[in-house]
């Protein structure tokens, strides 16, 4: 126990010399979180568009307000369609609008009239909600013509939509909760997976087996460190997101803390198995990279749905640590103490923890060969 | 009483690559001795060691250690063994204190033992007034005890040091000595590994490993002694020592090994050779542990080096390098001050002194690694910090630590370092295919040059240093950690070259290598306190040690404490 | 003239060396070859804002034809996968927390009788919030559903739309967003393993001792920097080619603008990054603080590129910050040439930056190249 704590004490002090260490827990996780919650939205509402009125911009002004109105698109008027198409191509806006010359004439005269979008679908999804915005403010603008122009209000099935958890469907409250695990998943990795690569490099690690240090105990201190270190860091984000930026928190932080230290546990086990295998600093910065930071974001069902994703990549999402924690955490921050999933992910998280552990302890050398 | 060690025919062979490491060895070592272990490299030393701390495990044969398996008992041998490693095991991130803190731990001391011990170490090594200082801003020779200070701790009964001199200067070496020796009477048993033969000379018992096997096992008087009347000093003072040695190269002379000390050569003589059939006056001197132990070893090359044939250096000016009043300054910290010196055409100039004296600082300025903060260095007239890189075409380089890519294959390291000194074509062929068999480096070509042999690693990065024929050599540390047989070969080429006129500037630690020089500077406190042959730097007979010594108490008497 | 060619083959040298170092160990090769293809293939297949797979709920309290007519239309659409009935709000409440499902549609008692008598019935969509993206999708795939359901049933044309709208995607017509994906993760993945590349080589050739070595060589610091830019440009085309074949042939996607054109371009984008590289290298002592370095400029730069959300979503200050940002200019870049052909001026206006970026940060390095050895 004794020797545990020193070989921690160690670990801190070399966390604390090394500048580049805090850079990677504190100030990084702030300028992350800072982008999570205010620049990385998904409920897009200024996509650049282009408006071209090719008739009589009077008879149709009622549509040019709405759109000049909108607060999801932002609107510049060009003079006319080659123009616009041009400003398309370029990528000046995402989007074109067209009232087509007969436009005015075909509604007033009750033939069906259209408004013609034309969206750049090199970004497929900001095409569709363009698309769907557009519609959106020709059907409210609609209403105003019909009642002006004296048609008949037709019933249809009404439908009350409520979202529970998060009623405003703000999509920071779940990509905050999303990017802590990110986050912790970076630190876990990245930090821990050059840190028993430095030992053998710079010839200590031989010293320590030759101490009464047992490679168990150097492997609990690494993790241990790492932990705090890894623990701090999510406090910190936490506070920063619930605090700062207004995102809820609906569970218990008793929950919190363990869920959390558990897919530590598995995220500082990974770390330090990448570093163990590799010992080299290039293998394991782009191993974190490649199969810890960007799976993590990707995959781990915190901004794409994994339930639409192919079998075969639903199946390999399961060995993502972030796939098992994401839903643990969502949940804390949105709904509360969700007990299936929390005991449930937990109990993956904690399988997956000691299959990497244990796997890491058989891989750890006692001797030099 | 029982043996500290006990070893019967033990064997280590490795795989990758396929190597026999022990071969056969059988040893004792009795409770109380301070054993040196000595050999060329790639002997086997630091496998042996690391097999009696149970770190390797041996193929065949019987050891113990303490009444302790190794294999088994691991843990509990651990506890009564210190071990100090090459790099001395330090966290270079952690103060002196947390250092000594963490070890303690680590051995698992009581609060009051520590205390008893932190007081008794500090002082024994000096570092009292460090401790709170990091550890990797510490001098290689504070490193050292702090390294076996760490080492200490817990009342080891078994000392093992891992060639603990690797880089440190004559001072600190000897303190570590006297250090030992004051462990010896405490009744701890040491086992130290060096390359230093002078160091070793001085131990009860010396351990001689050749190729695994063990070749000599005893008092290193013993082995010294068999050397007496063979061992000689050229009476001639008036020719420059090179031109005596190479010439005795030339004539095939019957030596086993012959080295330049000051205005002389010191050869040993090939037993039952009289010295009527040597042409040169002789003087008779006393032997040395080293020559010694290259006689057993088969006796140095002594065939003259091939490598300065097509070296012509006579179209360049007769001040190669000049320093004037060299001056950096870190913070309110001064490395150097007011350094001049001039280092003419075919020339050794050697940098003595203390790790962390402004050798290395002096060094770099004159090859543009750092500039001066005051003063100029003159690479053949051109100003180092106006125009660095044409000056830099005129230099070979060789860093500490054979700075080679080591995953690069020897061939590769050929090529790029002829490449970027501007060589192409038939000419750049025809120096790799020279340099290939000067050094012999035909059937090592394909491998990483990381997997070489110690002796071949330098070597090749001698050859990559002179590929593009430099007038001037700078050698930084040259042969730190090399073994005696490496080290006259080494020194073979650079004789030869300096023969031909190329101007060499060396920093070393081993004080017979500051013999091979022209000229000293020794720089003290980022001064150079004295600038001389080697001869009017030792004063009546003393050993270029013992001057280095004098030297730099005259200069402060308190260095010593 | 002489000169020169010794300088080029001095340079030369430095530029071999440098790709047998990253060639020569079988791992480095494994992992520069394998990974970019392996996360490009199944970050494509991944990462799609499309739900086609809906579990859902449905509470029906009417319990007529119409409401089971209804729900077949419901269940017989493509993206929903799973239906699954409940009794009792507690039951529908309790499905919901416990994500089984994420929609849930609540049938009210008058559902059939209120459809007879032209009437606007309200259906209840309960919707999890904790996916709101995922939702807000669900919600008009459903509405499209409730409006054709009412047509056929009733015969009633409601709402009238006499305005139609009509949608031509460009460049893109089957809104395919794995060709998104890909030429986006092209950019991304090259820039992960060239940051790793340019940013180790300098910091880990500064342990090893072997800079040292190099700075001692008649080699000026620029001519060092290109030694050191042009393999990770190298091994960066070799990455890009694969990932380019994989977008040939496994997504199909269109080269508008000509192979040519798209590899000429690349060129600049790669130049900016092994600039970045080299710059953090060259400010860092040791390979760790070199990999968080990378990290540090990585985690923001690709969040702010415009990947996951348009930039003209982002505050002000950060928007401005899309200005040094290579990313951004890439993802402009490759989506012109891939699928928009775009003019030269445009073309221009998005390689300038970056080789502003590639020349600031590449004359940064040698400054510092210089200052570091005073």
């Amino acid at each position: 126990m004794r020797i545990l704590k020193a070989l921690v004490h160690k670990e801190f002090l070399q966390i604390i010399r090394d500048p580049s260490s805090i850079l990677i827990a504190f100030i990084l996780p702030f300028i992350l979180i800072t982008i999570f919650a205010t620049a990385i939205n998904l409920d897009n509402n200024a996509i650049e568009t282009g408006l071209v009125i090719e008739g009589d911009r009077q008879q149709v002004n009622d549509i040019i307000s709405s759109f000049d109105g909108s607060r999801f698109l932002t609107i510049t008027h060009y003079d006319n369609r080659k123009h616009a198409q041009e400003a398309l191509v370029r990528g000046d806006i995402r989007a074109l609008v067209v009232l087509p010359n007969d436009f005015a004439k075909n509604f007033i005269g009750q033939q069906s009239a259209a408004v013609q979008v034309i969206a750049d679908a090199s970004d497929p999804n900001i095409a569709l909600f363009t698309a769907a915005y557009v519609q959106g403010i020709v059907a409210t603008a609609q209403k105003i013509l019909i009642e002006s122009y004296g048609y008949q209000k037709s019933a249809g099935i009404q439908i009350e939509q409520v979202s529970w958890y998060n009623p405003e469907l703000k999509s920071r409250h779940f990509i905050l909760p999303n990017s802590i695990a990110i986050i912790m998943t970076l630190i876990g990795m990245l930090l821990t997976a050059l840190v028993i690569a430095r030992e053998w490099e710079r010839g200590t690690m031989e010293s320590l087996l030759t101490t009464k240090a047992s490679k168990l105990q150097i492997i609990l201190a690494k993790y241990i460190s790492y932990y705090c270190l890894a623990i701090l860091s999510a406090s910190f984000c936490t506070f920063l997101s619930v605090v700062v930026f207004g995102v809820p928190f609906r569970g218990s932080l008793a929950v919190y803390f363990v869920t959390s230290s558990l897919f530590l546990f598995v995220s500082i086990g990974m770390g330090c198995l990448i570093s163990t295998l590799t010992r080299n600093q290039f293998l394991a910065s782009v191993a974190a990279a490649m199969f810890g930071f960007l799976p993590a974001v990707i995959l781990s069902g915190g901004l794409f749905e994994i339930s639409s994703m192919p079998h075969i990549i639903q199946a390999a999402t399961n060995i993502i640590p972030a796939t098992h924690f994401v839903p643990i955490i969502k949940n804390l921050f949105m709904a509360g103490n969700i007990w299936p999933i929390i005991f449930g992910e937990s109990f993956n998280l904690l399988i997956f923890g000691l299959i990497i552990f244990a796997v890491l302890y058989k891989v750890t050398k006692e001797r030099l060969e | 009483m029982k043996n500290v060690v006990e070893i019967t025919h033990l064997w280590k062979s490795f795989q990758n690559p396929d190597i026999t490491a022990i071969k056969d060895l059988n040893l004792q070592l009795s409770a109380g001795e301070v054993v040196g272990l000595v050999g060329p490299d790639g002997a086997g030393k630091t496998t042996l060691i690391r097999l009696l701390l149970g770190l390797l495990l041996p193929t065949e044969g019987d050891i113990s250690v303490l009444g302790l398996n190794p294999i088994t008992q691991v843990h509990r041998l651990h506890q009564i063994i210190g071990y100090m490693p090459q790099k001395f095991g330090l966290y270079e991130d952690l103060s002196i204190e947390e250092n000594m803190n963490l070890y303690a731990e680590l051995k698992g001391l009581s609060q009051e033992e520590r205390q008893q011990q932190f007081a008794w170490l500090l002082k024994f090594t000096g570092l009292a007034p460090f401790t709170k200082r990091l550890a990797g801003r510490l001098s290689g020779g504070m490193k050292q005890k702090l390294g076996l200070g760490c080492t200490l701790l817990g009342n080891p009964q078994f000392l093992l040091l891992d060639e603990p001199g690797v880089g440190v200067d004559p001072i600190s070496r000897r303190e570590l000595m006297k250090m030992v020796y004051g462990l010896r009477d405490k009744g701890i048993t040491v086992l130290w590994s060096t390359s230093y033969l002078d160091e070793a000379e001085k131990f009860d018992r010396v351990l001689l490993l050749d190729g695994g096997e063990l070749i000599f096992n005893g008092n290193p008087k013993s082995l010294t002694d068999k050397l007496r009347q063979r061992v000689f000093l050229t009476a001639d003072t008036k020719t420059k020592p090179r031109k005596i040695l190479r010439q005795m190269m030339l004539d095939n002379a019957p030596l086993t090994d012959a080295v330049i000390s000051g205005q002389s050569v010191r050869v040993v003589l090939k037993d039952n050779i009289k010295t009527k059939q040597i042409p040169i006056q002789l003087i008779a001197t006393a032997p040395r542990f080293e020559d010694a132990v290259i006689d057993i070893l088969g006796g140095a090359p002594m065939q003259p080096s091939q490598i300065a044939e097509q070296i012509n250096v006579s179209n360049i000016p007769d001040t190669v390098i000049k320093a004037d009043n060299l001056t950096k300054i870190y913070g309110d910290f001064a490395a150097a001050r007011n350094i001049s010196f001039n280092i003419k055409r075919g020339e050794i100039f050697g940098l003595l002194g203390p790790n962390g004296a402004g050798k290395s600082t002096t060094f770099k300025m004159l090859c543009g690694l750092a500039k001066p903060t005051a003063g100029q260095g003159f690479i053949l007239g051109t100003d180092m910090i106006k125009n660095p890189a044409a000056a830099r075409a005129h230099l070979g380089y060789m860093a500490q630590k054979f700075s080679l890519f080591s995953t690069l294959s020897v061939i590769q390291n050929l090529r790029f370092f002829a490449g970027i000194y501007g060589l192409r074509g038939i000419k750049k062929e025809y120096r790799i295919k020279q340099m290939t068999e000067v050094f012999e480096l035909a059937p090592y070509l394909r491998q990483p040059a990381g997997n070489l042999p110690l002796g071949f690693k330098q070597r090749l990065a001698l050859a990559c240093a002179i590929m593009h024929n430099p007038p001037i050599l700078f050698l930084d540390e040259p042969t730190s950690g090399v073994d005696p047989l490496t080290r006259r070969e080494f020194w073979n080429h650079i004789n030869s070259m300096v023969e031909k006129g190329v101007t060499v500037m060396v920093t070393t630690h081993f004080m017979d290598e500051a013999e091979y020089c022209d000229r000293i500077a020794l720089i003290y406190q980022g001064q150079a306190i004295k600038i001389g042959t080697p001869d009017e730097l030792k004063k009546n007979g003393e050993t270029m040690e013992d001057a280095f010594i004098r030297l730099i108490e005259e200069y402060n008497p308190e260095a010593m404490q | 003239m002489t000169d020169f060619i010794a300088k080029c083959a001095a340079v030369w040298a430095l530029v071999i060396k440098e790709f047998q170092m990253i060639w020569s160990d079988p791992k480095n090769r494994a992992m520069i070859l394998f990974p970019p293809l392996l996360m490009l293939t199944v970050f494509a297949f991944a990462a799609t804002f499309e739900v086609n797979s809906i579990s859902m709920l449905i509470y029906d309290k009417d319990h007529t034809p119409v409401s089971r007519a209804l729900i077949d239309k419901i269940a017989n659409t493509p993206y929903v996968k799973h239906i699954d009935f409940v009794n009792n709000p507690q039951e529908l409440q309790q499905k919901i927390d416990t994500e089984q499902a994420f929609v849930a549609l609540t049938i009210p008692e008058n559902f059939a009788a209120a459809t007879y008598l032209g009437k606007s019935p309200t259906v209840q969509l309960i919707l999890d919030g904790r996916k709101s993206n995922t939702v807000q999708v669900v919600s008009g795939y459903l509405t499209q559903i409730f409006a054709a359901f009412q047509y056929e049933t009733n015969g009633i044309d409601t709402p009238q739309i006499p305005i139609k709208v009509q949608v031509r995607n460009w460049f893109n017509p089957e809104l395919n967003y794995q060709w998104y994906i890909v030429i986006s993760f092209m950019g991304v993945l090259v820039t992960v393993m060239m940051l790793a590349i340019t940013a180790l080589s300098v910091a880990q050739e500064k342990e090893l001792g072997t800079f040292e070595q190099v700075l001692v060589s008649p080699l000026k610091p620029f001519q060092i920097l290109i030694g050191k830019t042009v393999p990770a440009i190298t091994v960066a085309y070799l990455d890009f080619t694969i990932m380019l074949i994989a977008g040939h042939f496994i997504f199909h996607i269109p080269a508008e603008s000509g192979y040519l054109l798209i590899y000429a371009c690349i060129f600049v984008f790669l130049l900016s990054i092994a600039g970045i590289g080299l710059f953090i290298s060259t400010i860092c002592n040791t390979q760790q603080q070199a990999i968080f370095g990378v990290f540090a400029f990585l985690a923001p730069t690709f969040l702010l590129s415009g990947f996951i959300t348009p930039i003209e979503n982002m505050p002000m200050l950060l928007q401005k910050f899309s200005i040094v940002n290579p990313l951004t200019y890439f993802f402009r870049l490759a989506r012109g040439l891939f699928l928009k052909n775009i003019d030269a001026m445009t073309i221009w206006a998005n390689v300038l930056p970056l080789l502003i970026i590639g020349l600031c940060t590449l004359s940064f390095a040698a400054w510092f190249f210089n200052k570091r050895i005073n």
